[in-house]
């Protein structure tokens, strides 16, 4: 009976040691799964938008002060998503160095993943924010057009 | 002593399947790493070959004045 408790010990040991790897790969996998879609997305309508600014825009001027409310709107979300793919990308590069260190026969070092794993929620956070904000449509005025 | 160790060899193969168990529900309930597909951020790309586009069109209304 008491060797049972010692194996469950143990066990609980083994495993809390596996999820300091598994917290991170699950929030990563999570975050990626849906940005990376949204933000390609809104890379591709920037884009027509801008062309739209070009081909439909009356005259210069026009398509000047078009291009800039286009930069202007889309610019925030597009920053956004760009530093969470980058954090997405290292926080990649560190959990696959550290799976590789444990395949080695070393023990997986937890320290810069689990900084990582904050900074990450929170570009996530904000991307979302401002797809959000991107996406929501404008309040307009009683019997603005 | 000797009792105890005598107790500890006994009881050894059950220790180890139970250790073997919990590994393999771990590895089971464990979920790997997926691939990051490759993101297609192009709005720099966009952004400097529409405002390209706009100074040759200023240039070329210039140029006709």
């Amino acid at each position: 009976m008491r060797l049972h408790i010692i194996a469950a010990v143990l066990a609980l040991a083994l495993t809390g040691c596996g999820s300091g790897l598994q917290v991170p790969i699950d929030v990563v996998n999570a975050i990626s799964a849906g940005a990376i879609s949204a933000g390609s997305k809104i890379n591709e309508d920037f884009s027509a938008a801008e062309k739209a600014c070009l081909s439909v825009a009356p005259d210069l001027p026009t398509q000047r002060k078009c291009l800039d409310a286009t930069e202007a709107k889309y610019m925030p979300t597009l920053t956004a998503f760009d530093d969470l793919y980058a954090a997405l990308t290292l926080a990649v590069a560190i959990i696959r160095t550290e799976e590789a260190r444990g395949k080695a026969g070393g023990a997986p070092s937890l320290a810069q993943v689990t900084m990582l794993v904050p900074e990450l929620l929170m570009l996530a956070g904000r991307f979302n924010e401002r797809l959000a904000a991107l996406r929501s449509p404008v309040a307009t005025p009683k019997g603005t057009p | 002593m000797p009792a105890l160790l005598t107790s500890f060899f006994t009881a050894l193969p059950t220790l180890t399947a139970g250790l073997s168990a919990a590994w393999a529900e771990y590895n089971a309930h464990r979920r790997g790493l997926a691939d990051i597909p490759p993101a297609a951020s192009t709005w720099r790309a966009d952004r400097d070959a529409a405002r390209a586009e706009l100074a040759r069109r200023e240039a070329a209304v210039q140029v006709t004045n």
